[in-house]
């Protein structure tokens, strides 16, 4: 009954009177770092000013660092801009972007650039990629994964939170002499492999909460973590990618030549300071929640920012890898 | 030991008549009624009333009246004892006092009793702050939401509280979050204290004795939860007489019988209500499938039952067992069904596409009570209880197919369902003693185990097809934990000097879960100073924690929500708070109060999840936010009481904030930061046949989030609760209509209207960013943006009727 004599009324509503200054950068090793800059605008307002017009300035422990236009960047149509960064940094800087533009409130964020990383182990295994309930299948496609579970020499706290990207290059082995030379242009080239959100279901349907980001290219996965005998560990997964024969010439029993195509692995962990793992968080949650969220009955609606004044996230985060490896 | 040794000599010389009532009504329960004409500050040289209460053990009203005639021998006051009052009139006018002795008479009435309680002015005379002291009548003075008179909506309307949504019965007093009110029914602990989500509260006006509301200044004697605390007594029967009353209303109704099951020795009280919004919808819907012109039903039930029991039995004049008992419980259902029809050599196949929701939770809680009274001063209270809350959701969802070109038939159907419970199993033992007239000692001991079971949950797939009968696929997954928590208090009230008096306690709880123990050592102090003879001033001290949490991925009090302990990675919360106040009885029969308080709020916990309806069990601890809070605030209550009229006001100002670093980088407005907020309720009797009620609220809106800002097709939000929605005002009144039988029964006609001028307060706002729309009067594409409010409560006339018999 309540429901049928529900009503609506537009409503006043101009919380913002201009747009805010965005920005976006996850400074690690200082090679090439993107910090985009953006300029919102304001729901019930208009466009203030451009990307161009805001000019912003990095500092490292109070001393200017360059930051240089990238002229090459194309933002995906709304506009954005980047500059570059070129400048490694040391653990325990402190870093302050500062952004400003006439008529918009100006933007700072603090970051400090995160402690190294200590030794961490890397172990790998191969697992289906589906899960089978009682002979039954329920979910998922028949093929097979490559797990990393990597160990960090660091105590376990809820706390700390940790990314990782897999790189992969692509080997080939061959075995006696091919008759015709190999490209090797097809082969030793580094790329970032695709991470699999897995297990994506459980038996009941609940989502794990994996938070996958671009960085410099590749996939970044922020890892929840597991207690693993008061070590800090997780697990990443990859598909499976086992080496195989790509060709082979047999004379009677003798194997003449052969070729095999393998990849090697490369794991990149990443300390990851706390504003931006809020901050990622806050994305994933307002992409994957439903409309609850906007109807004033759900908890605080999760939007972080540690830009103060504006938009965005402003991070640093250290790293430390793995050799090439071949897992096979 | 120094203050013992000068308060004597300072109370030989300051005792007077006033002094010595204060005594009695402290030590034996009862209140005085005095016209304003008598002159109760005169000295009394007599026996100390504390020397012939102490050690006496009498019966009650032996020594009460012995008491009286020792107090008021060789002045010109008589004395007239009416149950729990006594009337003072003075010898030579032997008239009772002005305006208060009719409503002792009608104590059953639905006038203001709390208003005869506050002559003596208890809360100026108590030593805590924001204590609201309310008698059982006070449910009953006029107006009943769907038929009922509500406790929680008179506690909603009380400074320092905020109500949350419209309608429903949330209570966030002092910043609190709504889900840390410690209730107690009987002493029992109530988790889920509403029916009809939220709509009504779980407490039967029909039963309740007395209810005492504390936002500040906790004694230890309480714990456990961090905001406030709610101790509702029920009324034991009648030992010498049966009687009863029988309501109906809108949406439910009621009876209540109690009596003697030996005469002056034994006797029960019971209660049920029950709400008939099912009997009502079934033919509804009956009618409205009917009209549906394909093969489709719709079905919706809601029910909603409770009842109160308890059994008193004294054992001797100062002995006295007693068991409580509630249950209460709520199903809420919905099914939708499409009759689906296959023909294949010309038989006829049917099945069913269609869904169901089953929701079912309640409370069932009970205790067995003994209290001794080993003297006047010295009593000891056990009670054994049990409490639980539950929650059931069934969800249930059957897909039925059939071949079109060659004949096969496919039913399939998948239910799943969680249950989530918590048990709690406790003893606890107070003991009451006061030793002399400078000390009210209390002390006690309470131990319970907590069984959290939040989340049992199972799926069934059922395949039934040509070559699979009946074929179930299970599944279950289950989280469980036991917790132990012990505490230990003590307390007294101290009478420093003739204007002061503190009450200083401590109380400790050890609380162990799997290896995991927090201990909390929680004190509480709070000094009353009594200015002149009608100002008094206070202050109080008080830190709180709680060790259960509830998680919920919403605000409303749907029962979607579980109960979860304190473990290893998700901390007590802890809330410390400071308030003050000034109490003055003003000329004129004017009453005014003024409080003003400041609360922190550590380790509180928001679901930071993708939101769905139920959250998901498996990794809860990892969907927490942690953070803190702050409230701080001033309240005023004005109140003038007459004859026949009775006007209180209240305001309260206060700022509410909250502190998540992983929401925002610095503090922010709570959901009901209500910056303002105003009560006004007036009551009047007319005449013994017809009174009326009359309240009326207004607030500053509550808040929500909406998005500010947008960069391409992404929206941000300028920070948390950037919204405040319209203010909400509402109008209610009731009117009385009330008629004796010809068997001497009462009968009352209650006609209640809720928001009177039907003003349409937003329940939330709406924004909405349409991307390339076309205009139909241009013909052109454009983005379209609305932001609407939402409001769903319109004017609501109830009407129920009573007889008491």
């Amino acid at each position: 009954m309540l429901i049928l004599v529900s009503c609506e009324r537009d409503a006043k509503f101009n919380p913002d009177d201009t747009g805010k200054i965005y920005l976006y950068g996850i400074v690690s090793d200082g090679r090439d770092d993107l910090i985009k800059v953006n300029v919102s605008r304001p729901v019930f307002g208009v466009e203030a000013a451009m990307p161009e017009d805001v000019s912003i300035t990095l500092e490292a422990d109070g001393n200017e660092v360059e930051l240089t236009r990238d002229v090459e960047y194309v933002s995906s149509g709304d506009g954005e801009i980047a500059y570059l960064v070129n400048e490694p940094f040391a653990s325990g800087q402190k870093l302050t972007i500062r952004a400003e533009s006439a008529g918009l409130p100006s933007a700072e964020a603090v970051t400090v650039i995160p402690e190294p990383l200590p030794e961490f182990a890397v172990s790998h295994s191969v697992e289906e990629s589906y899960r089978v309930k009682d002979g039954d299948l329920l979910y998922g496609t028949f093929s097979t994964l490559s797990k990393f579970h990597v160990v960090i020499d660091e105590e376990f706290s809820k706390d700390a939170f940790y990314g990782v990207q897999v790189l992969k290059k692509k080997q080939i082995e061959v075995v006696g002499t091919l008759e015709d030379p190999i490209d090797e242009s097809l082969y030793g080239n580094e790329e970032y492999d695709n991470i699999y959100e897995y297990p994506v279901m459980t038996e009941l349907s609940s989502v794990k909460h994996e938070i996958i980001i671009d960085h410099n290219g590749g996939e970044l996965l922020v890892a929840e973590m597991i207690d693993e005998d008061g070590k800090m560990a997780f697990d990443v997964y990859v598909d499976n990618e086992p080496r195989y024969m790509t060709n082979a010439e047999w004379h009677g029993d003798e194997l003449v030549y052969a070729c095999y195509e393998y990849y090697e692995y490369k794991i990149k962990v990443f300390r990851i300071p706390h504003e931006m793992y809020h901050s990622l968080r806050s994305e994933y949650i307002k992409e994957n929640s439903d409309a609850p969220l906007h109807l004033g009955f759900s908890p605080v609606t999760y939007a972080y920012t540690n830009v103060k004044g504006g938009l965005g996230m402003f991070a640093a985060v250290t790293s430390s890898e793995t050799e090439w490896i071949d897992y096979n | 030991m120094a203050l013992s040794a000068v308060a004597p000599v300072h109370a030989q010389q300051s005792r007077t008549l006033k002094s010595e009532m204060e005594v009695i009504h402290e030590s034996l329960g009862v209140n005085f009624v005095y016209d304003s004409a008598i002159e109760i500050t005169v000295p009394y040289s007599g026996k100390p009333m504390k020397d012939v209460i102490k050690g006496n053990r009498k019966e009650h009203s032996i020594l009460l009246d012995e008491c009286l005639k020792a107090l008021f021998a060789g002045t010109d006051i008589e004395y007239e004892v009416m149950k729990k009052y006594i009337v003072l009139t003075q010898a030579d006018k032997r008239k009772k006092p002005k305006d208060y002795t009719i409503f002792i008479e009608e104590q059953h009435d639905t006038i203001n009793e709390a208003s005869i309680t506050a002559y003596i002015n208890r809360l100026r005379n108590t030593t805590q702050t924001g204590l609201t002291e309310i008698d059982a009548s006070i449910f009953n003075k006029g107006f009943a939401t769907f038929s009922s008179p509500d406790l929680i909506r008179e506690l909603q309307n009380l400074p320092g509280v905020s109500g949350g949504t419209e309608m429903l019965t949330g209570m966030y007093v002092h910043g609190g979050d709504g889900n840390d009110n410690l209730f107690l029914l009987d002493g029992v602990p109530m988790y889920q204290v509403s029916h009809f989500g939220g709509l009504l509260s779980s407490f039967n006006t029909d039963v309740i004795e007395s209810l005492d509301f504390y936002k500040s200044g906790f004694p230890s004697r309480f714990g456990g939860k961090l905001s406030s605390v709610v101790d509702i007594n029920t009324r034991p029967g009648d030992m010498n007489a049966y009687h009863g009353s029988f309501n109906i209303g809108l949406l439910n109704g009621g009876l209540q019988f109690e009596g003697p099951i030996v005469p002056g020795r034994t006797s029960f009280n019971i209660a049920l209500r029950r709400s008939w919004f099912d009997a009502l919808s079934i033919p509804f819907l009956a009618i409205y499938n009917s009209t549906l012109p394909y093969p489709e039903e719709y079905d919706f039930r809601y029910a909603m039952t409770d009842l109160n029991a308890s059994v008193t039995h004294m054992v001797k004049p100062d002995s006295k067992l007693s068991m409580n008992f509630y249950a209460g419980s709520d199903y809420i259902g919905f099914e939708n069904s499409v009759k689906q029809v296959a023909w294949w050599d010309g038989v006829r196949y049917t099945g069913n596409n269609g869904y169901e929701i089953d929701v079912r939770w309640g409370n069932i809680l009970g205790n067995l009570a003994w209290m001794k009274k080993f003297s006047v001063d010295l009593h000891l209270n056990t009670s054994l209880y049990y409490t639980r809350t539950n929650t059931d959701v069934s969800l249930y969802e059957n897909e039925w197919s059939a071949g079109e070109y060659e004949f096969w038939i496919q039913d399939e159907g998948i239910r799943e369902s969680t249950v989530s419970i918590l048990h709690d199993a406790g003893f606890k033992a107070d003991l009451d003693w006061i030793p002399s007239e400078y000390h009210h000692l209390r002390t006690g001991v309470s131990l319970v185990e907590h069984f959290f079971r939040p989340s049992s949950s199972s799926s069934i797939l059922r395949t039934n097809t040509d070559e699979k009968k009946n074929i179930e696929d299970t599944d279950s997954y289950s989280v469980a934990y036991d917790s132990f928590e012990a505490s230990l208090y003590a307390e007294d009230e101290l009478t420093l000097t003739s204007w002061m008096k503190a009450n200083i306690g401590l109380r400790y709880v050890l609380n162990a879960l799997e290896g995991n123990t927090y201990h909390s050592l929680e004190p509480r102090a709070a000094l009353r100073f009594q200015l002149a003879p009608n100002i008094s001033a206070k202050m109080s001290y008080t830190e709180m924690s709680q060790f259960t949490h509830l998680l919920s991925a919403h605000y409303l009090d749907i029962p979607m929500a579980t109960w979860l302990p304190s473990t290893e990675s998700v901390a007590p919360m802890r809330s410390r708070q400071v308030a003050g106040g000034a109490y003055f009885n003003l000329p004129h029969n004017l009453y005014l109060n003024v409080e003003g308080w400041w609360k922190t709020m550590d380790n509180l916990y928001e679901y930071c999840g993708i939101d769905s309806i139920y959250p998901d069990m498996s990794d809860w601890e990892n969907e927490l936010m942690q953070g803190k809070g702050r409230s701080y605030g001033a309240e005023v209550e004005l109140a003038w009481r007459t004859k026949s009229t009775d006007i209180s006001a209240y305001y309260t100002l206060s700022w509410t904030e909250r502190y998540f670093e992983g929401f925002w980088h610095s503090w922010y407005p709570a959901r009901n930061d209500n910056r303002h907020k105003f009560t006004l309720n007036a009551s009047h009797r007319f005449s013994k046949r017809f009174d009326m009620f009359l309240a009326w609220n207004y607030h500053t809106g509550n808040r929500m989030t909406v998005p500010t800002q947008e960069i391409g097709f992404t929206e941000y939000y300028a920070s948390p609760y950037n919204y405040k929605l319209p203010d909400y005002h509402r109008l209610d009144l009731g009117f009385n209509f009330r008629k004796t039988t010809k068997r001497g029964n009462e009968s009352i006609w209650n006609l209640s209207i809720y928001n009177a001028y039907c003003r349409m307060n937003p329940m939330f706002a709406q924004y909405d960013h349409y991307k390339n729309v076309i205009d139909w009067n241009t013909g052109e594409y454009e983005d379209k943006i609305t932001f609407k409010t939402m409001a769903a409560i319109p004017i609501i006339p109830t009407f129920g009727y009573t007889l008491r018999f």
